[in-house]
């Protein structure tokens, strides 16, 4: 081990005073390092006993009004807190990039609004919306007034979809603790969902419960099929999540090939 | 015909700006609002799947309740950092939420649990923290700084009074 | 010291000061005040670096906590929670300031406390670990000072500031690391391989 290495990886601990063997090994072969360590523990040491003024009058002053009767009111003093206004000192606080882009700004807005003429609003626009954080609210808002296994199934069907579809989105971009986060609700939807609800089928008509199994098995082989191929092309840190999402498929399409195989169909 | 052509380029640019801002989000967006959503998105799911496992009407309120109360928070985190387009997505996704499932929910359990039920103390207790939890919601502050210049936010707060409102009637207990 | 687990969300007793502040016992609250307003004032006065904002923005944190525990989730970490409203309120006045043009001031005021037994050099290394902190630009400083002052996990300070796990974990290495090198310049990595 490098110096370089032993000491990034001190920095990364969250505490300084319990070591790994291999860092520990490191240290007792290496008087720069072990200096280091001393001086790192010292630095935290300081970071605790950093300085701070005293805050007590405004804490009891806090507190009286807390105790009174009514409502708090704010009671310290702002008076001596204004600061003077100086041209000099917003001279030199102006980034003159901000301000031409705001002159550009002002002279297209001045612009349009004169093209435009009196009496039309300019529309808000509407910022981007988190569309598997929609799907995932659908989920549970349809789930409230699903009463049946056939209902359910498809609900869990389809937000087990909207999740492999995210997975697809992001899998060569995302941070392996995004996709592994994606992975287990997957994992959770299809055990829970899918396959749990698969299960109540039994007890409906058997032509309906069939076509519904073979839905969910197609659903299953679909996604199979999928985190194969975003294994062939995926950085190696997604590679865990994918290999859980398959495998959560894998063990899903065991599950119903028995429900249909074992006379249960 | 000078005027109306720098119109139409300006027009031009400000929408592919606007695009460009505000359209299909890319990853890294989608990314960014996954992190940001990430444990919203997983109670959710849970409060879901859990609905999907139960028969028992006043635990399908407090399913529905919790998930709500997980758009709640996100919400008015959203609210203290001033950001207009949260809010509304947030805000929307909550008055749905209320009105959409956990109004059917209290509903349902109304029509199946008689006073006389060994469960109906169960129910008065979800109902009353139902409508608790309704109050808070259109408690949040959504009109300070930023977001009181937003007509957005004005609106989906009020569509969160109403939809807040259909939770407080339906929790209100039935004579 | 920090750890990389949930930190205890407080004693029993705060759970009870929490509940019975919730069904509106002011006396509760005062008492959850007492417990949090100078851990809460050190970490903002460092983010601020004056006294009086950070004396602002501790009172405007507690109105609001008292405002919100009705949205308080029980069994949380309520240190958590409140950090939380106390980094967003930060946030806002940084917000507030930039559109009226103000900066956050340059230079710490004084602190009013210091150990008596405090020794000339470890005074002077105090004062450069201040000179240092202050350096640093603040999502790092308000993610290091979290996590060793309050001892909290990596995923608690991702929580506090509204970023991931990684994020914040990240944040820490780097604030120490560029704490180190400006301490320690000689004994900074690359320097030493051996």
């Amino acid at each position: 081990m490098t110096c370089d290495v032993s000491r990034n990886r001190l920095l990364a601990l969250p505490d300084l005073t319990r070591l790994t063997d291999d860092l520990r090994a490191h240290l007792a072969a290496c008087e720069a390092c072990t200096a280091w360590l001393v001086r790192a523990k010292q630095l935290d040491l300081s970071l605790v006993n950093l300085p701070a003024p005293n805050s007590d009058d405004a804490k009891t002053a806090f507190l009286e009004s807390l105790a009174a009767d009514g409502p708090i009111i704010r009671t310290i003093p702002r008076s001596d807190r204004t600061q003077a206004f100086s041209f000099v000192a917003l001279a030199r606080r102006l980034d003159w990039r901000v301000v031409s882009g705001l002159a550009a700004s002002v002279a297209v807005g001045v612009g349009i609004w004169g093209l435009s003429g009196p009496g039309k609003k300019v529309a808000e626009v509407a910022g981007p919306k988190h569309e598997l954080l929609a799907q995932s609210v659908d989920f549970v808002t349809s789930m409230s007034t699903a009463t049946n296994p056939q209902d359910r199934t498809r609900l869990s069907m389809t937000m087990a979809g909207d999740l492999r579809d995210e997975v697809k989105e992001l899998y060569t971009v995302a941070k392996a603790e995004d996709l592994n986060k994606l992975a287990d609700l997957y994992e959770r939807v299809v055990k829970r969902g899918l396959i749990g609800q698969s299960r109540e089928l039994a007890r409906i008509p058997v032509q309906e419960r069939h076509a519904l199994w073979r839905e969910v098995q197609a659903h299953l082989a679909a996604v199979v099929q999928d985190a194969s191929e975003m294994q062939a092309k995926a950085p190696p840190p997604a590679l865990p999540s994918l290999a859980k999402i398959k495998k959560a498929a894998l063990d899903g399409q065991a599950v119903v090939n028995n429900l249909i195989a074992n006379g249960r169909g | 015909m000078r005027r109306t052509l720098l119109f139409l380029v300006l027009f031009a640019c400000s929408a592919a700006w606007a695009g460009a801002q505000h359209g299909s989000p890319d990853a890294a967006k989608r990314l960014e609002m996954l992190a940001e959503n990430r444990t919203t998105i997983e109670i959710l799911l849970d409060r879901g799947l859990d609905l999907a496992g139960t028969s028992d009407y006043v635990e399908r309120v407090d399913e529905s309740r919790k998930a709500a109360d997980a758009l709640r928070q996100a919400l008015a985190d959203a609210a203290d950092t001033q950001d207009p387009d949260r809010v509304v997505e947030l805000g929307e996704h909550l008055s749905k939420l209320f009105s959409d499932g956990l109004v059917p929910t209290l509903n349902a359990a109304a029509k199946n649990i008689p006073e006389w039920s060994p469960s109906f103390d169960r129910l008065k207790a979800a109902r009353r923290q139902a409508a608790r939890e309704a109050d808070s919601a259109t408690a949040l502050d959504l009109h300070a700084g930023r977001l009181a210049a937003s007509g957005r936010v004005k609106d989906v707060s009020q569509q969160l009074v109403e939809a807040a409102g259909k939770v407080k009637a339906a929790a209100e207990p039935k004579k | 010291m920090p750890r990389d687990q949930e930190a205890i969300p407080g004693d029993a007793g705060e759970t009870e000061r929490i509940e019975a502040a919730r069904a509106g016992d002011r006396a509760a609250f005062a008492a959850l005040v007492e417990a949090y307003w100078d851990r809460l004032f050190r970490w903002l006065f460092h983010l601020t670096r004056d006294r009086h904002r950070a004396e602002d923005l501790v009172q405007e944190t507690f109105l609001k906590a008292l405002a919100g525990l009705e949205s308080f989730r029980p069994g949380s970490n309520f240190r958590a929670w409140l950090f939380r409203i106390g980094h967003n309120n930060f946030v806002n006045l940084k917000r507030s300031e930039k559109r009226t043009k103000q900066t956050m001031p340059e230079d710490m005021a004084a602190p009013d406390r210091g150990s008596p037994g405090d020794t000339v050099a470890n005074k002077e290394a105090l004062d450069a670990v201040t000179a240092a902190v202050a350096d640093l630009p603040p999502d790092f400083r308000s993610a290091l000072l979290l996590h060793v002052q309050e001892g909290l996990s990596h995923r608690e300070v991702a929580k506090i500031l509204g970023t991931t796990e990684e994020t914040a974990r990240w944040r820490v290495f780097k604030a120490r690391q560029k704490l180190m090198s400006v301490l320690d310049p000689e004994l900074t990595p690359n320097n030493k391989d051996g």
